[in-house]
């Protein structure tokens, strides 16, 4: 297992989000967390990622215990988050955006050869590479955030609503760019609001109510029963 | 120059041979000024990492300089140590105390990390007055020229053989630095830090290392000035000799290396220039200041970058924000 989650809670403050979650990242799966606003999806992607400290609970990043570890601990072990709404430096160019996650290439050559991979998979941001990236439209920005999070050539990436506000050909192609990814070996957790989306990409479903996780079934199964599907997301 | 490379990579070689070249015939008061220009230079790269690259609001940059003139002074004069092993230390003890001050930045921003950093800054300056029984207080301490190879490098001339290779070596440093993913560190915690760490920066480390870096640069840029001088006293390193380091870098440019060298020539060189004009000095001084950052808010090297006079600079290059401002 890539990822193992037990009895996970965070909060802010006073305010608890996440309430026992527990889930599992099969290495090379792809698992989707769905579930209404406010069940607590993104606090779990932060808490994962190290951007917010857990309370309680356990997270197993294969084998080993990562609670407690600082983002860039995380990261270096091959953990990378693309945060909701893309969180991209908007005054840097494309290129410029992607140099700034590849931080394991330390000489300019590394850089070039994963900002060529980048670029094969999303070749619209070859022809925007000199574009600053809030110029960028919405897919644009979404390719782009992936493509910087690739650059740091993660085993397991956490994808945080990365269909919001596009138009469904981007979702359709970017969802057919993240299975490509998925068939190259890459784990991927995604949280998503798309339901459809997210049943096409993901083996696993994960479905969040209140801070903890109510329902988990083969993505296969959800679909094949999606009116009781549709009643945990309510 | 963008469109001639090899006319900018031969630039610096050639600066650097007129500038041997000159020190042949200039006098001995010229001379102090070109060596106090490479001074400010150091100082104004130390503050770019910090204010224009990494986005720190700090105000401890001349209390910092303060620190490696002592450091450098007092270990020649006072332990007899050599001037050789005193400049390097001078640059290390300002990087240690300089790290300490990255402590409030952990947890601070903008105005309110500026107050504490002018107290600490202040706090320095008070030990350099009243710590009477190392730095001599307000009676200031003396440097003497050092030895090389047995010959006594006095006067401005034999300073300058000093001061030239340190700045030249410094800002190759600083290159590299910037080129590195250090730098892209020192830009992603300006811009924002939840990306930042969401992209594998430890912000504290990252904070930490700029503010010893600009550190070491003011402690540097500090040990050459006391070597420059021959006489230090605590008052030099004050609110006046801030000011000047933060006009080096917003009137030359933050975010460019170009710019601190620029910012250094005019800041350093206007005052000359002014001298027969003593009263209005300081006025002029401040409308030059004025009507630069009104019409250029990039620094002087926003146009000389767009126009092509300077080539574009790594990570900044294509910084249109600042480009549609200048």
């Amino acid at each position: 297992m890539m990822l193992e989650v037990r009895d996970l809670t965070a909060g802010y403050g006073h305010l608890r989000v996440l309430r026992g979650l527990s889930l599992d990242v099969p290495e090379g799966g792809v698992v989707a967390l769905l579930g209404g606003n406010g069940a607590g999806k993104t606090t779990t992607m932060h808490v994962l990622a190290g951007l917010l400290a857990a309370s309680g609970g356990h997270i197993r990043f294969r084998g080993e215990s990562i609670r407690g570890l600082t983002s860039n601990r995380i990261f270096a072990r091959g953990m990378t988050l693309v945060a909701q709404s893309r969180q991209l430096f908007p005054e840097m160019t494309v290129r410029e955006n992607l140099e700034m996650g590849a931080l394991v290439a330390r000489t300019r050559r590394e850089i070039a050869k994963l900002t060529d991979e980048v670029f094969d998979l999303f070749p619209r941001l070859l022809e925007r590479v000199d574009n600053r990236a809030a110029s960028l439209s919405g897919g644009e920005q979404q390719m782009l955030a992936t493509g910087r999070a690739l650059m740091s050539r993660p085993s397991l990436l956490l994808l945080d609503e990365p269909t919001t506000g596009l138009a469904p050909i981007i979702v359709h192609e970017l969802g057919r760019i993240l299975r490509r990814l998925n068939e190259g070996g890459l784990t991927i957790l995604v949280v998503e609001q798309n339901v459809q989306m997210a049943l096409k990409l993901a083996d696993t479903v994960y479905v969040m109510r209140n801070g903890a996780v109510v329902m988990h079934a083969p993505a296969s199964e959800v679909q094949d029963s999606a009116e009781m599907f549709r009643s945990y997301l309510s | 120059m963008e469109r001639l490379p090899w006319l900018r990579r031969l630039f610096p070689f050639v600066l650097i041979l007129a500038l041997l070249a000159a020190s042949q015939v200039m006098d001995n008061y010229l001379q102090y000024i070109v060596n106090l220009v490479l001074i400010y230079v150091i100082i104004g790269i130390g503050l770019n990492f910090l204010l224009g690259f990494a986005g720190q609001f700090a105000f401890a940059h001349a209390a910092l300089m303060g620190i490696g003139a002592y450091t450098a002074a007092l270990l020649t004069t006072r332990v007899g140590l050599s001037f050789w092993l005193a400049l390097p230390l001078s640059g290390v003890v300002a990087a240690v105390i300089g790290a300490g001050a990255a402590l409030p930045a952990m947890r601070m921003r903008r105005v309110y990390l500026a107050l504490v950093t002018l107290a600490f800054a202040q706090l320095i300056i008070w030990v350099l007055i009243n710590w009477n029984a190392v730095t001599l207080g307000t009676d200031g301490v003396d440097l003497r020229a050092p030895y090389l190879f047995g010959w006594r490098m006095r006067g401005d001339r034999n300073t300058f053989y000093i001061v030239l290779p340190v700045t030249v070596f410094l800002y190759w440093l600083a290159r590299r630095v910037l080129e590195s993913h250090v730098g892209r560190a020192f830009i992603a915690i300006r811009e924002n830090e939840i990306v930042a760490r969401s992209n594998g920066i430890s912000v504290a480390w990252t904070k930490t290392l700029v503010f010893a870096l600009s550190a070491f640069y003011a402690g540097i840029g500090g040990g050459l000035y006391a070597l420059a001088l021959g006489f230090i006293v605590p008052d030099s390193f004050g609110l006046g000799q801030l000011t000047l380091h933060f006009s080096i870098v917003v009137l030359g440019g933050m975010l460019s290396l170009y710019g601190a060298v620029i910012g250094a020539v005019v800041l350093t060189t206007l005052p000359e220039f002014l001298r027969d004009v003593q009263a209005l000095q300081e006025i002029i001084y401040g409308l030059v200041l004025m009507v630069v950052i009104l019409v250029m808010p990039q620094g002087i090297v926003g146009p000389l970058k767009r126009f092509g006079i300077l080539p574009r600079e790594v990570l900044a290059r294509n910084w249109r924000r600042l480009e549609r401002r200048g």
